[in-house]
């Protein structure tokens, strides 16, 4: 592999001077000298990493090779990076890389990334991280996120006129071999569209080690919809799973899932309404990435008090978000957003043994200018934590929190440093169980004195009745410079303590363990 | 040892031949919040295209695009078209309509699922901001957004799109 890898670089290199092949790239190293604290011991633990990702593309005419290399001395999450089996990172490695070729088709070989629909029968996230330790790592705290479902195989992509077709067949490390198709068919007044997925193979959960036999022989059936009338929206897509292998240990096994939006003005402001039914057995496929069906709080501190989207397998969940912009920059965004697990009900029930979840959040942006403006924003969340098996014991191991935040952010035009931005947020977090309470205050400030660099200080504030009182400080400084014009770097320097628990980014959530210590990261495109 | 030599000598063929080679050709097909199927060629023959990839969870984004669109309006001249390509997952797709409409922007906004054309793009994560020459040429690229960046923003573009303006006349 590692000469395979040396020789396409090698290759790559020559023909680039050679003017025969387009080459881009983007590198990036990350250092770190810390230590991150084991929930279960408590105990702080030594981490030194160094690592550094390499992604290049070589292209010529309808020719395009993508190659993904990771160097670890060793990697920032030792436990087990993706795409490669779940197998530790040594020294140097190829972690992906895919051929591909454009012309009345796209046809690409290798690993492969693609969505069927809104990602119900099937959806192969590329994860963007190096690492995704599992739930056997060395810290429990570092939870699994199935960022990177990709499959090792091929992927066909047509489109002619309003009909695109696509089909897949290929290996995924978390199920085993999948194969399916997908056709959709776009009009001006909406679409139609349908998906059919065979998956073979041992679910994640199964341990391996212990010589389980495949126990999954799963046919996925989709049919999904969408009528637009204006700016009035309705789509609908349900999903239908059964199990071929009536001598598997899952035979019988099976699901459905429905999930429906709907999206319309309403005096002046715009209503959007999301619902899910999710039923998979299994805890679904892992190839699945469904719509949660729940906004993703982007404050720092409220995004901690989201739900957790492992949960998402076997819920019934409904949003309403009402949002309006006003001229001259104004604009506001009421949401609530309730979910449960499924016990005979079709909406959400407030139960506590239904893994209930239900959420409130409101935003209110105020722009006087365009290097002056107010955020305010408010959040309230309740919810079951940890996983409660249906009819399991709503209490024992888990927990009922409730949350309550508070957020501003004021940017402000200062003279020499040009633009100062300030913020803070307030979370007040209660768990009835234990009657514990805990108080959070996280205020930060950065200055954006250039286009080139900007620097975030960063005070993380928080006291529980139960725990005593804890400081977190840390600051970041961030630059980009481009040099030479075709190059450009991004340098970003963090110094200080992280705490740890939920980080949820486009979609998908995991939890890091707290971090003290140095982190540089040097991210570099050409 | 002789592998790693291998492999210093071969990243060191890779930068050194950057600064040499002709400016980068974009190209992508991608649907858009209506459905309608979006050619980057299309788009090119009207005019310089300028393309900003961002998402519904990115706050910079947020904050960047109302200066795009402004800024895009003062390059009226030019025939400067903007175009908004939202990564997000396929997870908060249906999310991105309804925030366009309450935003009020009517600008072309297509999707990209996962960023995979801003990948092929160079872009790591989003913003990031492209200008496009009519040919289809990467003229300029950023990554990020701090206040201000605007400004310096349209300074590149004067300078980017004077000279193609004074060969078209």
């Amino acid at each position: 592999m590692r000469t395979a890898l040396t020789l396409v670089l090698a290759l790559g290199g020559l023909a680039a001077h050679a003017g025969d092949l387009s080459l881009t790239g983007l590198n990036t190293l990350r250092v770190g000298d810390g230590t991150v604290r084991n929930d279960l011991s408590g105990e702080d633990v030594d981490r030194r990493y160094a690592e550094d990702v390499l992604d290049l593309t070589l292209s010529r005419d309808a020719f395009r090779l993508n190659v993904a290399t990771a160097l670890v001395w060793p990697s920032e999450f030792p436990d087990a990076p993706p795409r490669t089996g779940g197998d530790e990172i040594e020294d140097l490695d190829l972690i992906r890389r895919t051929l591909e070729w454009s012309g009345p088709v796209n046809v690409q070989v290798g690993d492969v990334w693609t969505t069927f629909g809104n990602g119900l029968a099937l959806s192969l996230y590329r994860d963007e991280a190096l690492v995704n330790p599992r739930l056997t790592g060395n810290n429990r705290s570092e939870l699994p996120t199935f960022w990177d479902s990709g499959a090792d195989g091929a992927l066909v992509e047509a489109q002619q006129g309003d009909l695109s077709l696509k089909a897949l067949w290929g290996q995924t490390d978390y199920v085993g071999h999948v194969a399916g198709g997908n056709g959709e068919w776009s009009r001006p007044w909406g679409s139609l569209g349908g998906s059919l997925v065979r998956a073979t193979g041992i679910p994640q959960n199964d341990d391996i080690r212990l010589g389980i036999q495949p126990t999954l022989d799963v046919v996925t059936r989709e049919v999904y919809g969408t009528v637009r009338l204006g700016k009035l929206e309705v789509s609908l897509n349900h999903v239908d799973q059964h199990q071929l292998d009536s001598e598997a240990r899952n035979a019988g096994a099976g699901g459905l899932a429905t999930y429906g939006t709907l999206n319309a003005p309403l005096l002046g402001w715009t209503l959007f309404t999301e619902f899910k039914y999710y039923r998979f057995a299994r805890q679904s496929l892992y190839f699945n990435a469904a719509p949660t069906v729940q906004r993703e709080i982007p404050t720092k501190l409220i995004a901690r008090s989201t739900h957790r989207v492992f949960a998402n397998e076997n819920e019934t969940g409904l949003l309403l978000d009402l949002s309006r912009s006003w001229e001259g920059g104004h604009s506001m965004r009421f949401s609530g957003a309730w979910a449960s697990h499924i016990d005979g009900n079709l909406l959400p029930r407030l139960k506590e043994s239904l893994n209930a979840y239900q959420e409130y959040t409101a935003g209110w942006l105020m722009e006087f200018s365009p290097e002056r403006h107010l955020e305010l924003g408010a959040a309230y969340t309740e919810e079951t934590s940890g996983w409660v098996p249906e009819g399991g014991d709503p209490v024992a191991g888990n927990a009922w929190y409730r949350r309550a935040g508070l957020s501003a952010t004021l940017l402000v035009p200062v003279p020499v440093l040009r633009s100062v931005e300030v913020a803070g947020e307030y979370l007040h977090k209660t768990e009835r169980a234990s009657d514990e309470a805990t108080s959070g205050v996280m205020l930060w400030a950065e200055i954006f004195p250039s286009t080139l660099w900007s620097l975030n200080v960063t005070a993380d504030y928080e006291e529980a009745s139960t725990m005593g009182q804890d400081w977190m400080g840390s600051a970041e400084m961030r630059a980009d410079v481009h040099w030479p014009a075709s190059v450009s770097h991004t340098l970003t320097l963090f110094a200080g303590r992280l705490r740890g628990g939920q980080v949820c980014s486009n979609g998908n959530c995991r939890i890091v363990a707290p971090f003290s210590g140095v982190k540089l990261s040097l991210s570099s495109s050409f | 040892m002789l592998r790693r030599i291998a492999l210093l000598l071969s990243l060191f063929l890779l930068i050194t031949a950057l600064p040499a080679r002709a400016a980068e050709t974009a190209a992508f097909r991608l649907k858009d919040i209506n459905g309608a199927s979006v050619d980057l060629a299309d788009l090119c023959a009207k005019g310089p295209v300028l393309l900003s990839f961002w998402a519904t969870y990115c706050e910079p984004c947020k904050k960047e695009i109302p200066h795009l669109i402004d800024l895009t309006k003062g390059f009226a001249d030019q025939h400067l078209q903007l175009a908004l390509i939202a990564v997000d997952s396929p997870r908060s797709q249906k999310q991105i309509k309804p925030f366009v409409n309450s935003k009020g922007w009517t600008v072309p906004v297509l999707l990209d699922a996962n960023g995979q054309t801003m990948k092929k793009l160079k872009g790591s994560n989003p913003p990031y901001t492209l200008l496009i020459s009519p040919k289809g040429e990467v003229l300029y690229s950023h990554s990020g957004y701090k206040p201000g960046d605007e400004g310096a923003l349209k300074q590149e573009i004067t300078r980017l799109l004077a000279p193609a303006a004074g060969k078209e006349q």
